[in-house]
């Protein structure tokens, strides 16, 4: 009996469940390695999570705290996921979950398709639930037309979306009961905190399901006491773990009758409805150990008998742990069993998608926003700052030198207008001659003639370079031609004439008459007088009498080192 | 209604976004021109002047520093540029120069005539002085030698002389000489005058 069953209720091993999960529909292979999976049962705010290797359970853990996520996180310290292993299967107990079996198609391999097929079955709010299907032959959906039998469940949606919130960062298929229960024949009964309810499995297929209208073991909470109070009683009711509670008792073997009462009518009305329902229920969940529990279910002529095929595969659980732990072990004996369609939606994930690309936009605009102040600063501040730094080292730097000047401002203006002179007399000297040696050159030039005129000026020729143009007029008695001839001569064949011409020559009465014109180059006369030469010379004069020169003094003036002009850049 | 609300409520933070956008724009095309980057460019326009001006101070201070070192030598360096070049033309004291200096050499001088020349260009001031002259041909170079002895720097433009007797001539010579400004005390009455004014010995 225990055992997993193909969809056509061939009994299989694990490795087929898992060849189905993939979708691959292999033959079992026997020497499968056995895989550890993890299944819990989330029963309001108990959670309990099974150990499973292969097929047995190696451990059980069950905690209950008041916020769901504390308690998961809890009860799944020290399991670490890692990225190969297989997702952890949950079973969710919960009220409000409704199943009908349904046909299915190849089609509805499609999500959508699904959705679309389970709401038109099921008229419910779309907005409120979310639904999951079992497909009981999903290797004999092929081409377009072919027609299986299946299961599917409705579940509220916000019962879903806080379990799978408490199991954010784990990988998590959340089920129905019913699906994890597929695989074990049997009538399930099942008695838990959040809801009870009935499942009968046929040949692996969890073919009815009802929640009973009598709730869970939490409407016993409730009437016994407000929060920790009334579950407490409860539990010790359970376990008879404390003084004597009368009135828990009492409720707890009302709920226990009553549960009973509703199972066998719900017995009576499936088998009036055909199926083969088996008179032996088993009972699991929280309040399957209770005492009064076989009392009750004798009351309604059920007989409880937990399978000896579980007793084994839970072997490594304490006995009086089996029944609580029953739904658990069977999700983890299922992981991935008809997935994706057995598994509800996450709804987490899309509202996590969303919240993320919101949080993405809003970086977006961040980001936009510290770049374009970052380029403003960089545009703006950055080069303000850095000129701000230069201008005031350069303004420190200035009154550095103006403290350093101020002490010689007067020697500096008196070398200044001797700079000054000194630069008129350069230039001036530039074009200066050594008018002495004009006349004698120009004279000693001449032949024995009368100079009755003589004219020398600077002046520039027609070719552009400066010359001393002569003009020389002379006489001499009894002189001739030849004597002009022979002076031109003299002239042109001297260095340093440029250009010699006579103007005129005349003879009367014996008296010969010469004018001429000639160009000296001035690089030929002496040097002009520069102002190195008359500072030189006024120094050798004042030599012997320096003591007389009253010297400058300044204590600040301390530097012997030779420097260059700078008066042309201060003028 | 539900769905007409949220279109209007999207649109609405369309426009938020597109007037954003607009503006964050029009602040990043017009940050060049802001206040800011102008007075950083007029920091670094002062700063550079400012180094300028320091690199000028420190380098007259230096050079006024090492004429210091040796101030005997550059006080008559001083005096000396003073003399040949003076802050002002000083026409009575270049005529009484070159008229003494004629006389040394053995010539006669009988008029001066001083004027300003106009220079362009360059930072002193240049005045011209026709001087006449009669003496021995044989007096002029040494009249010109010692020209160039003068306290006062003159040069020489041009000469023109004409025999008188065989041995006498009458030269007539342009002279420059020069000064800083004309301003100074003494030139600004005669520089006004010194135009076609004639001095006679």
């Amino acid at each position: 009996m225990l055992a997993n069953h193909d969809n056509s209720g061939t009994v299989v091993g694990r490795r087929q469940t898992e060849e189905v999960r993939k979708g691959k529909g292999s033959p079992p292979v026997e020497d499968d390695v056995a895989e550890t999976t993890l299944g819990l049962e989330v029963d309001g705010q108990h959670v309990t999570v099974v150990e499973c290797v292969g097929d047995v359970a190696v451990s059980v853990r069950s905690v209950m705290l008041d916020d769901l996520k504390d308690t998961v996180d809890l009860v799944l310290a020290g399991y670490k996921q890692h990225r190969n292993d297989p997702p952890m299967r949950v079973a969710l107990s919960c009220d409000q979950i409704v199943t009908r079996g349904i046909d299915v198609t190849p089609a509805m391999k499609n999500r959508q398709v699904f959705d679309d097929a389970v709401y038109e079955a099921l008229p419910l709010d779309r907005t409120a639930t979310l639904a999951a299907g079992l497909f009981f032959d999903p290797a004999a959906l092929t081409g377009a037309n072919t027609l299986t039998a299946g299961v599917a469940a409705v579940a509220p949606r916000s019962a879903i979306a806080d379990t799978y919130r408490a199991f954010v960062g784990r990988r998590t298929e959340l089920v129905p009961p019913s699906f994890a229960l597929a695989g074990i024949d049997g009538l399930w009964l099942g008695l838990r905190y959040a809801v009870s309810d009935l499942t009968l499995v046929v040949n692996g297929r969890p073919v009815l399901y009802r929640q009973l209208r009598a709730g869970g073991l939490d409407t016993i909470a409730g009437l016994l006491g407000d929060g920790e109070s009334g579950s407490e009683r409860l539990e010790i009711a359970l376990h008879r773990s404390g003084p004597s509670d009368p009135v828990a008792d009492a409720e707890l073997d009302r709920w226990l009758r009553i549960v009973a009462m509703e199972t066998r009518q719900t017995i009576d009305f499936w088998a009036r409805s055909g199926e083969q329902v088996p008179e032996g229920i088993i009972a699991f969940g929280a309040a399957a150990a209770a005492v009064g529990l076989d009392g009750a279910l004798a009351s309604a002529n059920l007989t409880n008998s937990f399978p000896d095929e579980l007793h084994r595969a839970m072997s490594f659980i304490p006995p009086a742990d089996r029944p609580a732990a029953v739904l658990a072990f069977a999700a983890a004996r299922t992981v991935g069993l008809g997935a994706p369609q057995s598994v509800f939606v996450n709804p987490v994930i899309t509202e996590t998608a969303q919240e993320n690309r919101r949080r993405t936009r809003q970086l977006a605009r961040v980001s936009v926003g510290i770049t374009a102040a970052v380029a403003v600063v960089a545009t703006t501040l950055v080069p303000l700052g850095s000129a701000w730094v230069d201008r005031s080292a350069a303004a420190a730097a200035l009154r550095d030198a103006t403290a350093k000047y101020e002490p010689l401002a007067g020697v500096y203006e008196q070398l200044s207008s001797t700079y000054q002179r000194e630069d008129a007399i350069a230039a001036v000297a530039l074009e200066d001659t050594q008018w002495s040696d004009v006349v004698r050159f120009a004279l000693g030039l001449a032949p024995s003639v009368d100079v009755t005129q003589f004219a020398a000026t600077r002046t520039t020729n027609d070719a552009g370079t400066d010359v001393v143009l002569v003009t020389v007029t002379a006489e001499r008695t009894g002189g001739t031609y030849a004597d002009l001839t022979s002076w031109l001569s003299k002239l042109r064949s001297t260095v340093g004439i440029t250009r010699a011409w006579s103007s005129s020559y005349t003879n009367r009465d014996g008296l010969a008459g010469y004018q001429l014109s000639f160009e000296i180059d001035p690089s030929i006369l002496g040097t002009p007088r520069t102002s190195v030469d008359i500072t030189s010379a006024a120094i050798a004069e004042a030599a012997p009498a320096q003591d007389e020169i009253p010297a400058i003094q300044d204590p600040a003036i301390n530097s012997t080192e030779e420097t260059t002009r700078t008066d042309e850049v201060a003028r | 209604m539900k769905s007409g609300k949220k279109t209007t409520a999207k649109s609405a933070n369309n426009r938020t976004k597109i007037l954003g956008a607009v503006a964050a724009l029009v602040v990043l095309a017009t940050a060049p021109s802001w206040a800011p980057i102008e007075s950083s460019g007029s920091l670094k326009q002062s700063a550079a002047s400012d180094r300028d001006q320091a690199a000028l101070l420190n380098k007259q201070a230096d050079e006024a520093a090492a004429v210091s070192s040796d101030a005997e030598t550059f006080d008559i360096r001083r005096q000396v540029m003073s003399s040949a070049v003076p802050d002002g033309p000083d026409l009575p004291g270049v005529i009484d120069q070159v008229g003494n200096t004629a006389q040394s050499a053995g010539l006669e001088w009988t008029t001066a005539t001083p004027s300003r020349t106009t220079a362009e260009g360059t930072a002193f001031q240049t005045w011209s002085m026709n001087i006449t002259l009669t003496g021995d041909r044989t007096r002029l170079t040494a009249f010109f030698d010692q020209l160039r002895s003068l306290d006062r720097y003159v040069t020489v433009e041009s000469i023109t002389y004409q025999r008188v007797t065989n041995s006498v001539v009458s030269v007539v010579a342009t002279l420059h000489f020069y000064s800083l400004s004309t301003d100074d005390a003494s030139a600004a009455p005669i520089a006004e005058d010194a135009t076609n004014a004639e001095a006679t010995q």
